[in-house]
């Protein structure tokens, strides 16, 4: 298969990962993050290989959802430390953030697309401003992905005409053409109506075929079974437990896990 | 909201304080004028007969042509400054006139802060009503509903002598107080006797006469604080004019009545 | 006193209007370049900066127009600062508009939902592309209306300039009034006049607002 990611051989300055396939391409130690008073990640350790993909769950307020949004930045933690693809995360540098998030892709649950440009503009934007990406280059690009996203018709197309699966699926591909290194997906199918889901599942489930690293927090139980390398279970702030797809599914250790997975079944 | 004249003077209080300070000039008024050959005189424009406009909006009146007269007599080029009873100490205080000729009447609380020359023009301010209306005293002006302009002479005068119970009204300027008036808004006008002259003329069925007087105000130019050299030199214009009988023509032109005893 | 026809009145008017239009349009352009600026310096600067620029549109929403007319004209002066009355009218104006423009535009951009933000800084553009690109053209649609109907306002708030001197359509119209005692018949005159001037703004606003939908 044809794939559109960048060529993991690559350690130049330019575009991909430069972390070697199966090397730790995430590392987090002792992290720790407070709203005010309020303590929602009390101490995480977590390190992922490059390739891997990761299945985050939990019950809403665990603290997955900011575990994910503290690896691009987008929430500021307070102890500990958090290196990603080589670099510590410097919250100071505006210019240091900017280069960690070409290297961290993240899709949303609510997909933000920018509803003044179009489809294809929405795919070229950030490739054009950030990498300088020559026109045509950019262009031809942008139609490979969504022609493997399956929406290469919808090229000039709103975003407002658009399904939500459709929509979501070009937020894939938008966040593809900057060539992150890890793509972090944040309950990317929570709103999305029932008969949508799977398209957007498949592109997922595609990405992992092809060797890129993914963190997802998730409740498609199954969809993180059959997918993911490892299962991360959260627990008020921490990661409670932690183990293949067979292991966390099968056979869960802790009460607290055993709960949810039950409640999971009414 | 309107800037009323008192809290005008009161904000600009500090004007003395500040001018020792800011970068005041060291030559005097009368000394600029003539370096400059311009002197730059505050005019009402919307004050007939004293001062209004022109169909093309020029100048004209009273007040107009004894800046002119006090202007050549200088031999100086004379820049007429459009001002109303608001502005016209400001314009004074901050150096942007050199002269207030604006139907200016003289008491003590403008005595503390500007200088003032001879009277070179008559000014009555009084109370008026329809013939009908009985006024014999200050008294029946309870419960009778008064027009003025806000911020003149008439209205400071009017605030010590009406009673607690007359309705008085206050309005932006002449025209407005006047056609308040005319339009039987109010029973009672307090303002000046030219006023009331112009709008007999427009409306001879009006039937309106004078009752009471507020105060015998004549006009005098306004001169900055401590200009003493500016001051001589406006009392000398103004002496020659009354003795050759300028002034008095002036009064008969426009007023259609004689200065009468101007006071120094 | 003077005979005026009502072209008089109507053609001096007219011409006084000229600067009512002229002040009109050097306060909202100024106002607009003053108020932009802030709108971005509020938003990338920290929070001093943001108490600052707070601070400012206070002051200006917070006192009367002519008072700030007045202070600027006459209180400049007596700190040695002589300017005319076409300048102090246009530089209080401007800061007046500046004012109340940067606080209009600021609801606009917060009404831009978060996401536009997250997701433009994922994508890993700087401050300044994110405002430009994503943040400025949404905000836009939104800040037609509010903006057109406050140029309507300075454009009535010209009138005030005449405390200072400056003669624009209401002095004029005061002056006229007061010699033709025809005060009903001149007032009327100007309200149509502001209505002709006010009016095309609010239909402009209209028809751009549908444009950039």
């Amino acid at each position: 298969m044809n794939s559109v990611l960048s060529n993991p051989q690559q350690t130049s300055d330019s575009d991909g990962p430069h972390t070697q396939a199966g090397a730790p391409i995430l590392r987090i130690t002792a992290l720790r993050k407070s709203y005010g008073t309020h303590e929602v990640l009390r101490g995480i350790d977590l390190t992922v290989l490059r390739g891997e993909v990761v299945a985050i769950i939990g019950k809403s307020g665990s603290g997955k959802s900011t575990l994910l949004r503290c690896i691009n930045g987008l929430e500021v933690f307070q102890e500990g430390s958090l290196i990603v693809d080589g670099k510590h995360l410097l919250y100071d540098n505006a210019k240091a953030m900017r280069d960690l998030r070409q290297g961290v892709g993240m899709i949303f649950q609510g997909f933000n697309l920018f509803p003044h440009l179009s489809v294809g503009r929405n795919v070229m934007l950030a490739p054009q401003l950030v990498k300088k990406r020559q026109a045509g280059l950019n262009e031809e690009r942008a139609r490979q992905l969504l022609a493997r996203v399956g929406l290469a018709e919808k090229f000039d197309a709103m975003p407002d005409k658009l399904s939500g699966g459709q929509q979501q699926r070009v937020a894939i591909a938008r966040a593809l053409a900057m060539d992150p290194a890890i793509m972090l997906c944040d309950e990317i199918t929570s709103a999305l109506d029932p008969e949508l889901v799977g398209e957007v599942l498949r592109v997922v489930e595609s990405l992992a075929d092809e060797g890129m690293t993914l963190l997802m927090v998730t409740h498609e139980m199954s969809f993180a079974r059959k997918v993911a390398d490892r299962v991360i279970f959260m627990h008020q702030g921490l990661v409670h437990e932690i183990g293949p797809p067979a292991e966390i599914f099968g056979h869960p250790q802790t009460p607290e896990l055993r709960q949810f997975l039950s409640s999971l079944r009414d | 909201m309107r800037l009323s004249k008192r809290g005008l003077l009161f904000a600009l209080g500090l004007a003395p304080a500040l001018l020792a300070f800011g970068g005041a000039q060291a030559q005097d008024a009368l000394s600029g004028i003539l370096k400059a050959k311009t002197v730059r005189i505050g005019i009402p424009t919307d004050y007939p007969p004293y001062g209004f406009v022109g169909i093309d909006l020029q100048p004209m009146g009273l007040d107009v042509d004894v800046a002119n007269l006090i202007g050549a007599k200088l031999g100086t080029k004379v820049e007429l400054v459009p001002v109303v009873s608001a502005n016209r100490i400001p314009y004074l205080q901050t150096q942007k006139i050199d002269l207030i000729v604006s139907t200016l009447g003289k008491n003590e609380e403008r005595t503390k802060i500007i200088d003032f020359s001879h009277a070179y023009a008559p000014f009555y301010q009084g109370v008026f009503a329809l013939k009908a209306t009985s006024i014999k005293s200050f008294d029946d002006l309870a419960g009778k509903s008064v027009a003025v302009t806000r911020g003149a002479m008439e209205d400071e005068m009017l605030a010590k002598v009406a009673p607690p119970t007359a309705m008085i009204q206050r309005f932006e300027d002449q025209s407005a107080t006047t056609a308040a008036f005319a339009a039987g808004q109010t029973q009672v006008i307090a303002t000046s006797v030219s006023n009331i002259g112009a709008l007999s003329r427009k409306s001879p069925n009006l039937g309106v006469d004078y009752k009471l007087l507020l105060r015998d105000s004549p006009c005098f130019v306004g001169i900055a604080k401590g200009e003493e050299a500016l001051r001589e030199k406006v009392n000398a214009i103004i002496l020659a004019a009354k003795a050759d009988g300028t002034l008095e023509a002036l009064s008969q032109k426009w007023l259609k009545r004689g200065t009468g005893d101007l006071p120094l | 006193m003077p005979d005026f026809t009502l072209w008089d009145i109507f053609r001096n008017l007219l011409m006084a209007a000229r600067w009512t239009v002229a002040l009109s349009l050097v306060a909202f352009i100024g106002g607009s370049v003053v108020g932009l600026a802030l709108l971005v310096l509020r938003l990338s600067g920290g929070p001093l900066v943001g108490r600052l620029v707070g601070a400012y549109v206070q002051l200006f929403q917070g006192t009367p127009l002519l008072m700030q007319l007045f202070l600027l004209y006459f209180g400049m002066a007596m700190l040695g600062v002589n300017t005319s009355a076409w300048i102090a009218a246009c530089v209080a104006l401007t800061l007046y508009a500046s004012a109340y423009l940067t606080e209009i535009w600021r609801g606009c951009v917060a009404a831009i939902p978060r996401g536009q933000w997250e997701a433009s800084a994922s994508l890993a553009l700087s401050f300044g592309q994110q405002f430009r690109h994503i943040i400025l053209p949404q905000a836009l649609r939104l800040a037609v209306a509010p903006t057109v109907g406050f140029l309507v306002q300075v454009v009535k708030g010209t009138a005030l300039a005449s405390v200072i001197g400056f003669v624009e359509l209401t002095k004029a119209g005061g002056m006229i009034a007061n010699v033709t005692y025809e005060p009903m018949l001149v007032y009327s005159c100007v309200a149509l006049m502001y209505f002709a001037l006010c009016f095309p703004i609010s239909l402009y606003a209209r028809v751009l607002e549908r444009k950039l939908q």
